[in-house]
């Protein structure tokens, strides 16, 4: 039955085509003129921004929940409470960057970034930029860019927000936040804890009896603080950013153990300091970064405990200049030095990596863009190949946008990769790759609703993977793989007014080919799912909102041979959400039902997730302007 | 509309169809394994993917069947397949990560019985009719259970990693991987009654036709320490010959033949010595190529090798079946990381 169900739905949404986002970059835009060079992202690029609304439902969740409700991401989430990571485009989770305020978030002692751990109610915005390449984003941006930003761009006046959300499994959230927005002085203070037991049910069906089975040893206790302040003078703007997240986690047995008595703390320092300074043809950047990782790891049953720390310092100075008005040429650098102290090494590691990277982007005749990137590097005393990107975006008509990209992508190994012991390789070459994808957006004007559509074909090849392979009793990485991607991927959103109610319509789909050493090869790569969709529906009144979501994920295979598979998924989810004002002071609730058709399902095979479960929300807000 | 109708209706009746097609027939309609033809090859899987499986080979009439445990249980079988035992017309299956014992008939492999309360279980030795022992790579003890109950009825509390387990007419040997010890046990009273010392890094023995205990030490290529073989008399215990294997090199898997006058081991090729050498044996008898041999089973009836090649640990590995004199017989096809070879 749940292979009828994708097919419904993915027949539904390709008979239509395809969904867009908003963006149709036909003329270089004002915050690619002033924007630091990730504000070049979109360009040429399929491009998704995601719903941060400050109020929403989703205020209460990780980043993982959001990005699995708005994309066509793969979300890898270990169980309720272990990593979760993104898989864009058959690329595994450190191929993916993750940018916070333009810095790289990715862990440099694995390469990966838990996305559970950030709060939504610590982001003013995030998007996905998909296969942009590494010329902007740097090492690891092979399968997107998931780029967020705590700015609070559109402050103004004083501000104070409060809400709590309770749920099933002692599911508990509050958060507060503390704003000011002035003409030249900002200021937001956010605290955030959370805490839930995950002691649910769930139908074990590894065993062959489907024995009920409940999850233990599964608590996780989150507390975030995040501060932004901003300070704009005749010399340019001045901006300081910190966010510090801290967690207890409870590691539940897989679903082929019989108990756990594994645990993790992690404290995670984000901070930067930057400086803007604009005249109407120059422009200056400079952003100074800081991140502090600790991991602590313990499993009293094997009795290991283990303790990596690493630090991370980020400069990255940036100068723009405006050419006939039109045409805009910024030069880039970037330094970057990791520090860390693995809990298998005996001496402290460290890699520096510094890079210059050019970029032009050019605006024809209010219709056409192209953007040009190429960035040279130096990295472990020996140059990184030159990586080049070009994009382009040319208006066809007033409703019909084609973009094309073509990129090459790097990647660093990350320090276990290097000096792990025992096994680390220090004579690892980064992996490397090229990408190329095109898309056609579609926007007609309507005079009563709104409908956009977009259709994406890509291709991906990465060589030199690093995979981590046995040499004698000892594992040991190597650039050994090759890796072949294809796919395509539409989207359409539709907006339709009937009277004092308002019907939204957004769906999509992808298709993903991945495979691995050769281009023929019939075997898809473990853990990529050939098929995912996303489909919304949402009825708005006035304040209120009814809203059903669905995500239908395909079969993924667990062995590359492919004669292993956990098999497809439906997920719904139901909510309803309403506000009402009363001069300064607002409140906002909701209810939520996630999983609504109680589907027993596994996205990675050591845990089931959640059965149907449900959340309460309530949001106190007072706004003077 | 209506053909859309009428095509979305067949699409769900082919898909409901093919629900209703059962591939996991009774294991009352298979036709039984035959003792003194089957090989049981347990692969391990990806670690955490659970995908662990059991291959059946028949070596008469040289079939295979992979994934038997799946099949005849409609069940996976956990994660990290360890070792296979056979003792009574059982099998007893170790699954390392599931933390627990597959108890399977020998005719088709359908599950009879789960034992379970280990850490990290790694091989099942059964030292009298109804007990046997479990070592384990974490408990800091060897578990002893009573087979008919599947009840852990005592530990015997030896620190580290033991690892395989041997016996002769007079003892029982328990390997530690984290110490440099061969412990020996009274199976009567359970208890430690003496220790062998070799070095570091053991986790292979094996007893030869004179009941001599041979030690098996990997070594560690980036401590510098280099493999070694030691044998000791099987009555007094004392150290009769420690032989030194190629540096950096790391060997495993050290294996007696049904006579017990031959020994094998891994350390990239397979190696094959006489019980009473002297002297290793410079070149193997079976080069590994650019094969990832993992682990070997000698047939104890007519002395034919069994190689498992592990390949890159991520892919289907496969079995290499040769002759005594190292002549290529089979090859075959197994599940991840094919790791330990049972004869039925």
């Amino acid at each position: 039955m749940r292979y009828l169900w994708l097919l419904i739905f993915t027949y539904c949404t390709w008979a239509v085509v395809a969904q867009a986002p908003a963006d149709s970059a036909v003329m270089l835009p004002a915050t690619i003129v002033q924007g630091d060079r990730y504000s070049l992202l979109p360009a040429g690029a399929r491009y998704d921004s995601l719903q941060i609304d400050a109020l929403s439902v989703q205020m209460t969740d990780g980043l993982d929940d959001v990005l699995a409700d708005e994309g066509l991401m793969f979300l890898r989430q270990y169980g309720p409470v272990g990593l979760a990571s993104i898989s864009v485009r058959g690329t595994s989770a450190s191929q993916s960057a993750v940018l916070w305020n333009g810095m790289n978030l990715q862990s440099p002692m694995n390469g990966q970034k838990d996305l559970r751990l950030m709060p939504a109610f610590f982001l003013e915005s995030a998007s996905v930029s998909y296969g942009v390449g590494s010329a902007i984003a740097g090492s690891g941006a092979i399968g997107s860019t998931l780029e967020l930003s705590s700015r609070p761009e559109e402050l103004k006046g004083r501000s104070m927000r409060m809400q709590t959300a309770l749920g099933s499994y002692g599911y508990a959230t509050y958060g507060m936040a503390l704003e000011y927005g002035g003409e030249k002085f900002r200021s937001s203070t956010k605290l955030y804890l959370n805490r839930s037991d995950n002691h649910y049910p769930f139908t074990n069906t590894t065993r062959g009896m489907a024995s009920k089975d409940t999850l233990r040893h599964a608590t996780v206790s989150q507390t975030g603080v995040q501060q932004h302040n901003s300070y704009t003078t005749d010399v340019g703007r001045f901006e300081l950013n910190f966010m510090h997240l801290g967690a207890e986690r409870q590691l539940p047995p897989t679903v082929f153990e019989a108990s756990s008595q594994k645990a993790q703390q992690d404290g995670i320092t984000y901070a930067n300091a930057g400086w803007q300074y604009h005249t109407a043809k120059n422009g200056w950047n400079a952003n100074l970064g800081w991140i502090r990782e600790k991991i602590n790891y313990q499993d009293s049953l094997l009795g290991l405990n283990a303790a990596n720390k690493a630090n991370s310092f980020v400069f990255q100075p940036e100068y723009s200049r405006s050419i006939k008005g039109k045409h805009l040429l910024k030069i880039s650098g970037y330094h970057r030095t990791d520090l860390a102290d693995l809990d298998a090494v005996s001496e402290r590691v460290q890699r520096q990596e510094s890079a210059l990277i050019v970029s032009l982007a050019m605006a024809f005749s209010g219709r056409w863009l192209i953007n040009a990137n190429v960035r040279g590097g130096y990295s472990r005393q020996m140059w990184q190949p030159v990586i080049p990107s070009v994009a382009t975006s040319y208006a066809i008509k007033d409703y019909l946008t084609a973009k094309l990209q073509l990129a090459r992508h790097y990647r660093e190994p990350t320090l276990n990769d290097l000096y792990w012991e025992p096994g680390g390789n220090p004579d690892l070459q980064p992996e490397n790759g090229s990408s190329a994808d095109a898309t056609l957006l579609i926007k007609p004007k309507w005079k009563k609703g709104k409908f956009s559509a977009a259709l994406t074909g890509y291709i991906t090849y990465i060589q030199d993977q690093i995979v981590w392979e046995p040499q004698g009793s000892i594992w040991s990485p190597g650039n050994v793989s090759e890796v072949f991607t294809r796919g395509a991927e539409a989207w359409m959103r539709v907006v339709w007014p009937v009277g004092q109610w308002r019907l939204a319509w957004k769906s999509g789909v992808s298709y993903t080919r991945a495979s691995k050493d050769a281009f023929t090869s019939p075997h898809q790569v473990a853990q990529v799912p050939i098929w995912k969709s996303n489909y919304r529906l949402a009825l708005h009144w006035r304040h209120f909102k009814l809203q059903y979501r669905h995500q239908v994920t395909g079969r993924r295979f667990t062995n590359a041979g492919n004669s292993a598979w956990l098999p497809a998924y439906n997920v719904g989810t139901l909510e309803l959400s309403g506000g009402y004002g009363w001069g300064d002071l607002g409140l906002k609730a909701f209810v939520k039902a996630d999983n609504i058709w109680n589907q027993n399902y596994r996205i990675v095979a050591a845990y089931f997730m959640p059965p149907r479960h449900y959340k309460i929300g309530l949001s106190i807000f007072f706004h003077k302007k | 509309m209506r053909r859309f109708t009428v095509f979305m209706a067949a699409i769900g009746f082919l898909l409901l169809s093919a629900n209703c097609n059962k591939d996991n027939p009774d294991p009352n309609e298979r036709a039984p394994f035959i003792s003194g033809e089957s090989v049981f090859v347990l692969s391990e899987g990806v670690f955490q993917q659970g995908n662990a499986s059991v291959s059946h080979y028949n070596k008469v009439a040289r079939e295979v069947e992979n994934r038997v445990f799946h099949t005849v249980n409609e069940a996976d079988l956990g994660d990290v397949a360890h070792s296979m035992t056979i003792h009574e017309g059982m099998g007893y299956i170790v699954v390392n990560n599931s933390q627990k014992i597959e108890v399977v008939g020998l005719d088709s492999l359908a599950r009879q019985e789960m034992f379970t309360g280990f850490t990290s279980p790694r091989y099942i030795f059964p030292v009298q009719s109804n007990k046997a022992y479990v070592t384990d790579l974490a408990s800091d003890s060897v578990a002893i259970i009573d087979l008919s109950s599947g009840q852990i009825t005592g530990w015997m509390a030896i620190q580290g990693s033991t690892e395989e387990v041997d016996r002769n007419s007079q003892f029982i040997f328990i390997a530690n991987n984290s110490n440099e010890y061969v412990y020996v046990v009274d199976p009567a009273t359970d208890s430690l009654i003496d220790k062998v010392e070799a070095i570091e890094g053991m986790k292979s023995i094996a007893t030869d036709m004179d009941g001599d205990l041979w030690v098996l030490c990997g070594g560690n290529s980036s401590n510098n320490i280099p493999p070694r073989l030691f044998e000791f008399d099987g009555t007094t215990l004392v150290q009769q010959k420690d032989l030194t294997l190629p540096s950096g090199t790391y060997a495993s898997d050290l294996t007696a033949n049904g006579t017990g006058d031959t020994l094998y081991y891994l350390n990239q090729g397979v190696y094959k010595m006489p019980a009473g050498a002297s002297q290793l044996p410079a070149n193997p008898l079976i080069e590994p190529g650019s094969r990832t041999l993992y682990t070997i089973g000698i047939d104890p009836d007519e002395s034919h090798i069994y190689v498992g090649d592990a390949g890159n640990f991520s892919d289907n590995g496969s079995v290499f079946r040769y002759a005594p004199g190292g002549q290529l017989v089979d090859s075959f096809k197994v599940g991840i990381a094919p790791g330990y070879i049972q004869f039925y």
